[in-house]
């Protein structure tokens, strides 16, 4: 919010020059900028707009700061009366919505035009000039707090009623603009309907005028949250829906009514009439007991009780022994750290000292889950994984390039930034592709992991879920079988003991089933990994943590080292295209399970030329007894076993 | 000539030999099959009397078989140099792949640390949070432009993406009787145009220390010992009055790095908010203001790591690109 410089010194004189002010607003009230000639800007925090978003305000802090005294523009004189029976008449339908209501009759012998003070302290503070009527009740806003309004009383047609719009009903407003209301819309009206939006933008009706001799000046007190709610469903937002919506004290309304009539007559020469004030009763006053002990436990410091209430009462607080009244414009003070609050800014926090807390020493933890994620992050760094964090959000595009919204079970957001980021992201490998394809700019090899959460929604519910998605890209070649065996070792860091990687059987639509593999673990799908559809050089895996961290738990254990050598055979072989690595190696493993330790592929080539496409594989046995050294003999009887075995079930040939 | 001089001759030679040529040359002048000199000794002991070929035959013989080891071994080292002339040491390294993390998870990693060291336990909370965690029950009044300090995205359910980390301040204080200390780290989400220093979503850290007198000089000296191992010990931590509905006296801190290196040397920078949790808070969980007291605070992760690492766009954290990445 804009201030003048020269109109706050003239409300309180201690105040030094702006970069003083500044420094110290900052420190001690509210966050303050230099933004011009004679202009600061303070950011006025929410709950401070009914006593301090306003000139008369800012002077009262600046005054508890810098010392000496405010001027009391609460204190002003009661405009004189010039004209006898003009008070306008007021009606309040909606009377919890509109605490107070002062209008007050006025006669101008024209309108004129403001003095250069007066367009001096407006053009500071951004407003614009346009007469003298409409820039007083702007200055008089800027210098109080409290929204007015003018209306031509010759436009009026009977009294003024405070009431909520009726179906159907609209208004022009003053600057352009017409706005439809409904039944939840405060409106000021006359018998004809509306002459201004309450608390928020007058009608072109009633609009003052060059030629207007007669007006009702209107100085209102409107319920906050009513006001924010028009001003959101009309989407008009004003300085006075501003004020209104921060809720205001219904004091101010009187206060700046007599300032509307001191500088309407001074600078007007206008007579004043009556004024009606309807629907005011003064709010009980809030006095608080102040215990210093308190106020030392809250904070740390050590004051004593009379340093403490001295601050309260630079702060404009009324005490009296222990007892602290709070002024009326003071609507954010209701507790004892409210108070607290006033003396420490005050006091400074630069005089705070640092005290290390006495607490009772409990061991500090990480939940499982942050130091799971933590070492999986840590394991794939290891493997020469780069991280990457991608947004939480993705397009409509995204989701149907593989399956409708409905498959991915994808939650739209109900006010989507933009198309971009429509949907809450229902996996990470959508962005890993794109993060793959984006770096093959500069790499060749693109290897990148992410941790986090996925959203989905599933008849109804909707569930948060922790995934990690890897993706493995290669410009030239296929990453397929490095991602598996990389997901493979991670695993096993982690601590899984039994996983197994099985044909995907699942109908992910992004992924190409037969190029892609489920992770299973303890009867559970705890992921997958294999090429995307349409996809060559990239491959993906997805793994769900939730699930993972549950069965991951194995420490690791010591196992005697073999006291005997173990016995290495290879074997080559030629088979049938079609005949995959996995159906021989269950051969292997259930002919030979005495001493056989481990096999391995290592070596693997399809023969295009060899009649009926077969391929060469050649796998390396290892034997090991833990007992005995294994005898030449019995490793030759445990080869005719294996190869026995794949002769019976498959048409092989051995070379 | 003596074998004993002949001997003394031979070693010095092979020892003297500059390469395998002129070692070879050496070889031909004592073993030479023609005329070595040890050759010829040799030949000429069949011309010796019975008791003098005893004598100087194995002595002669010995000596032979030391010059062709001697021979041989030299030769190995020269040959061991010529390989080793073939690796130049002075060329690059062989490449090891190394991985990286990203820079927002090195930085929370670093402050988990420091926070843990300062007995904080970390815990974390979902992102789609209710209305109720993330505004009523943190004291953000409904329909009052205070609450406009979040803006919110909102899921058709009715459920939102949480604005801040704080609703887990009082998820945390449903289920724990303090006194405790927490640091939840998390995503956040905020409905807001881009810009360099605006994102829709980021990172918070999130902080709640309550205990019996748990007070703002403690958060004065928590806060201060975090930034100083954060940012180092030159570094200036001050505080300034502000306003947050679940804080109550509200506070926003402001650090002074010092870092002749960066453009942000010496400069207030605006970090945190936080305060003394605010007594209708501590009710809505049940709780004795007059019992319990503590301290809550927030901070930007992003902000953090473009203070520390020198990043000058907060959009380069969601770029995925990992000439960005790898530099960490």
């Amino acid at each position: 919010m804009k201030f003048s410089h020269t109109l706050l010194k003239k409300l309180a004189a201690k105040i030094p020059d702006k970069a003083k002010l500044v420094d110290a607003l900052n420190l001690h009230a509210f966050e303050t900028a230099v933004a011009g000639d004679d202009t600061v800007e303070i950011s006025i925090s929410a709950n401070r707009y009914s006593d301090a978003a306003s000139h008369w305000g800012i002077a009262k802090v600046a005054a508890a700061i810098f010392g000496g005294k405010a001027a009391d523009l609460g204190k002003g004189k009661e405009t004189k009366v010039d004209r006898k029976g003009t008070k306008p008449e007021v009606k309040i339908l909606a009377k919890s919505h509109c605490p107070r209501y002062i209008a007050r009759y006025f006669e101008l012998p024209r309108v004129a035009h403001s003095p250069q003070w007066l367009k001096d302290a407006l053009f500071a503070c951004g407003l614009r000039p346009i007469n003298a009527v409409v820039d007083i009740m702007n200055y008089v806003m800027l210098e109080v707090g409290q929204p007015l309004h003018a209306f031509d009383a010759e436009k009026i047609d009977g009294g003024i009623t405070v009431r909520f719009a009726k179906k159907g009903e609209d208004i022009s407003a003053i600057d352009g603009g017409n706005f439809a209301l409904s039944a939840n819309d405060l409106v000021i009206a006359d018998e004809k309907g509306p002459l201004a939006i309450a608390g928020i933008k007058g009608g072109k009706r009633a609009e003052i005028a060059a030629y207007s001799r007669k007006i009702i000046v209107e100085a209102a007190n409107f319920d906050g949250a009513g006001i924010y709610k028009t001003a959101r469903s009309l989407n008009l937002f004003t300085d006075a829906s501003s004020r209104f919506s921060h809720g205001l004290s219904p004091i101010l309304a009187d206060i700046a009514m007599r300032r509307a009539g001191e500088l309407l007559k001074e600078i007007c020469k206008a007579k004043a009439g009556e004024a009606a004030d309807v629907n005011y009763s003064k709010l009980p006053k809030v006095v608080l007991r102040f215990d210093i002990r308190e106020f030392n436990r809250l904070t740390g410091l050590n004051l004593k009780e009379k340093a403490a209430l001295e601050y309260l009462t630079r702060a404009g607080f009324a005490v009296k022994g222990r007892m602290v009244a709070v002024p009326p414009a003071r609507t954010d003070i209701a507790f004892h750290a409210d108070l607290a609050e006033e003396i420490i800014n005050l006091y400074g926090y630069d005089n705070l000292p640092e005290a290390a807390p006495h607490v009772p020493l409990a061991p500090a933890q990480k939940e499982d889950k942050v130091s799971f994620r933590e070492k999986i992050r840590e394991v794939l760094r290891g493997f020469g994984m780069s991280e990457v964090y991608n947004y939480s959000f993705v397009s409509r595009k995204d989701l149907t390039k593989y399956a409708d919204p409905k498959w991915w079970g994808a939650l739209p957001l109900r006010n989507p930034i933009s198309s971009d980021f429509q949907y809450l992201r229902p996996n990470l490998g959508l962005h890993l592709l794109r993060n793959a394809e984006d770096n093959f700019r500069f790499y060749d090899e693109v290897r990148i992991f992410e941790v986090g959460n996925i959203f989905k929604e599933k008849d109804g519910e909707l569930s948060e879920e922790p995934f990690l998605g890897i993706a493995l890209g290669f410009k030239k070649g296929n990453p397929i079988l490095e991602l598996k065996g990389l997901v493979d070792q991670l695993l096993s860091e982690l601590g899984l003991v039994d996983y197994f990687f099985r044909d995907l059987n699942w109908d992910l639509k992004f992924m190409d089933q037969d190029q892609s593999l489920r992770i299973e673990a303890n009867h559970e799908v705890i992921g997958y990994l294999g090429m995307p559809k349409e996809e060559e050089n990239v491959a993906l895996a997805e793994i769900f943590l939730a699930k993972l961290l549950k069965l991951a738990s194995e420490e690791k254990e010591y196992e005697a080292l073999s006291k005997y050598p173990s016995v290495t055979r290879d074997l080559s072989l030629y088979v049938d295209q079609l005949v995959r690595v996995n159906e021989l190696m269950e051969i292997f493993e259930n002919a030979a399970p005495q001493y056989l330790d481990d096999v391995d592929l290592i070596d693997f080539y399809e023969d295009q030329g060899r009649k009926g496409g077969k391929k060469s594989l050649t796998f390396r046995f290892v034997f090991l007894a833990e007992d005995h050294t294994l005898t030449d003999e019995e490793v030759g009887h445990e080869m005719e076993k294996i190869i026995a075995a794949l002769q019976e079930k498959l048409d092989v040939e051995i070379r | 000539m003596s074998l004993d001089q002949l001997r003394k001759e031979a070693v010095g030679a092979i020892k003297n030999a500059k390469d395998a040529k002129a070692l070879e040359a050496v070889r031909v002048k004592y073993l030479g099959r023609k005329d070595g000199e040890l050759t010829n000794v040799l030949r000429s002991l069949k011309d010796l009397s019975a008791p003098q070929k005893r004598i100087i035959g194995p002595e002669a013989n010995k000596l032979r078989e030391e010059l062709e080891a001697a021979l041989q071994n030299k030769l190995k080292s020269f040959a061991k140099k010529a390989t080793e002339s073939v690796a130049d040491i002075t060329r690059p390294g062989v490449k090891v792949r190394a991985g990286h993390l990203h820079p927002l998870t090195k930085i929370e990693n670093e402050i988990k640390q420091i926070f843990t060291s300062l007995n904080f336990s970390v815990v974390e909370g979902p992102e789609v949070e209710t209305e109720y965690y993330n505004f009523d029950a943190l004291n953000i009044p409904a329909n009052h432009p205070a609450r406009d300090m979040w803006d919110t995205f909102w899921l058709s359910s009715g459920k939102l993406l949480r604005t801040h980390t704080s609703p887990m301040q009082i998820r945390y204080l449903e289920n724990h009787k303090p006194p405790f200390q927490i640091i939840v780290p998390g995503r956040v989400f905020r409905y807001e145009a881009t810009d360099a220093s605006h994102e829709i979503n980021f990172h918070q850290i999130e902080g709640l220390m309550v205990g019996k007198d748990v007070n703002l000089a403690n958060f004065k000296y928590v806060i201060g010992e975090f930034f100083r191992q954060l940012f180092g010990v030159d570094t200036h931590v001050r505080f300034r009055p502000s306003y947050f509905p679940f804080v109550e006296p509200g506070l926003e801190v402001d650090i002074r790095i010092h870092d002749p290196n960066s453009p942000l040397h010496d400069k207030w920078l605006e970090v945190m908010g936080a305060g003394m949790v605010h007594p209708n808070v501590l009710r809505g969980v049940k709780l004795n203001p007059n019992e319990v007291q503590g301290f809550a605070f927030g901070l930007g992760l992003e902000r953090l790591a473009m203070i520390k690492y020198k990043i000058p766009d907060i959009r380069l954290f969601y770029s995925g690109d990992l000439r960005f990445i790898n530099q960490f």
